[in-house]
């Protein structure tokens, strides 16, 4: 990789871009494995090696490591051959734009990894697959969390539009692949509290306790690929417990550990559930980002306009 | 992301006290094998990337999903 500028893209919103970015990307996709496909998607994801003037060097979408490391071979290849090696000067059309959400990333607030997998079940055979997604909080929720007066052994609620927000937009079942968000419609349930475990000058210690059960009627959605359907509700009956130490100083959190664990059932179009619709366990993890790409990488939710709306008002105006 | 076979002991669904807690959330959370592809200094705009690229004189390898690779796809 050494060998290469690696970048990561979101080719579902750069493929339909009309500025230079989203030029560059379809000059170079459509050399690709998927080129001038429109079923059963126009989806051009995958891996693409190719020089600053958009040449294709190779491409493949495939999660077997031994395919993508000679898919480089050849690409290197290619490139040691290319006329186009020598080109260096800056591409044309390069607009300096911040086009992917990261300049709404909440600095003075609070990111939470959030990882999903399924849990063993008795059989002991459990699919090892899992996913990442990010959890933003503004400033002021983060504040929203801690009492004024802490008591020890004291318990009060989460911040409901906090905990229904987790609960719409995070708590999800994308270990296996991508899936929609609920609807607030969908929130049958949605209870967490905080509970002061120890309070000192420098620390206050918060214990979370919470259950969430969220259920969605079938979407009926055909997936292209497989030609299945979603024709059966789709649910999650999670309990959520954590640990959470808040730096009263430095008025950040320490730590912010919890999970929320239960059943899932039903599956969404391409979450990869038809033959695993459940009930199953699965859980969720929660701790805190570390301050790099990949942690500054917006909440998956982000991509929906309302929901980008939402991250975006409270960002401008608080609320 | 990573879909290797492995084998665990069951674990208790909802942890009754820390020691559950810190059982299950290691198990939810990647291995330090299954977050190698974070070591990678991924750019996060193509733009960028190109320039970078220009400059160094190396080709580009872009990771296009639908959604962001880096976070939940």
């Amino acid at each position: 990789m050494d060998q290469f500028i690696p970048v990561a893209d979101n080719c579902s919103y750069t493929q339909n871009l009309s500025d230079a970015s989203g030029e560059f990307f379809c000059l170079v996709a459509e050399q690709g494995h998927y080129g001038g496909r429109s079923l059963p998607t126009n989806t051009r994801q995958g891996l693409y090696a190719c020089t600053i003037n958009g040449e294709l060097l190779a491409s493949i979408n495939t999660r077997d490591g031994n395919q993508v490391a000679e898919m480089m071979r050849q690409a290197l290849q290619k490139w040691s051959q290319s006329v186009d090696q020598s080109a260096k000067q800056s591409p044309a059309g390069y607009d300096n734009r911040a086009n992917n959400w990261y300049d709404v990333y909440p600095e003075d607030g609070m990111v939470l990894n959030l990882y999903v997998r399924d849990l063993p079940h008795q059989s002991a055979q459990v699919d090892t697959r899992w996913n990442l997604d990010h959890i933003w909080f503004a400033a002021d929720e983060v504040s929203g969390l801690i009492p004024g007066n802490p008591v020890t052994g004291h318990s009060y609620s989460f911040p409901q539009p906090l905990s229904r927000r987790i609960a719409k937009l995070h708590l999800v079942d994308i270990a296996c692949g991508e899936s929609p968000r609920w609807k607030s419609d969908d929130l049958k349930r949605v209870e967490m509290r905080l509970r002061v475990q120890q309070v000192t000058v420098d620390q206050i210690d918060l214990y979370l306790e919470g259950t969430v059960r969220n259920e969605a009627e079938p979407s009926h959605n055909i997936n292209p690929f497989t030609q299945q359907k979603a024709d059966m509700p789709r649910g999650v009956e999670l309990e959520l417990r954590g640990y959470l130490n808040y730096n009263r100083s430095a008025k950040k959190f320490d730590r912010f550990d919890a999970t929320a664990s239960g059943l899932r059932w039903g599956a969404t179009t391409y979450n990869a559930r038809f033959n695993d619709l459940g009930p199953a366990q699965i859980g969720f993890a929660w701790e805190l980002a570390v301050d790099s790409n990949v942690g500054r990488t917006p909440p998956q939710a982000i991509f929906q306009p309302t929901i980008f709306n939402q991250y975006e008002l409270r960002r401008k105006f608080g609320h | 992301m990573s879909n290797l076979a492995r084998s665990q002991p069951p674990l208790t669904s909802v942890p009754a006290d820390a020691q559950q807690f810190d059982k299950l959330h290691t198990f939810i959370k990647p291995k330090i094998d299954e977050l190698r592809w974070t070591e990678i200094p991924w750019e996060i705009d193509l733009g960028h990337a190109r320039q970078k690229a220009a400059l160094q004189n190396r080709p580009l390898f872009i990771w296009a999903m639908n959604g962001n690779p880096l976070g939940c796809t």
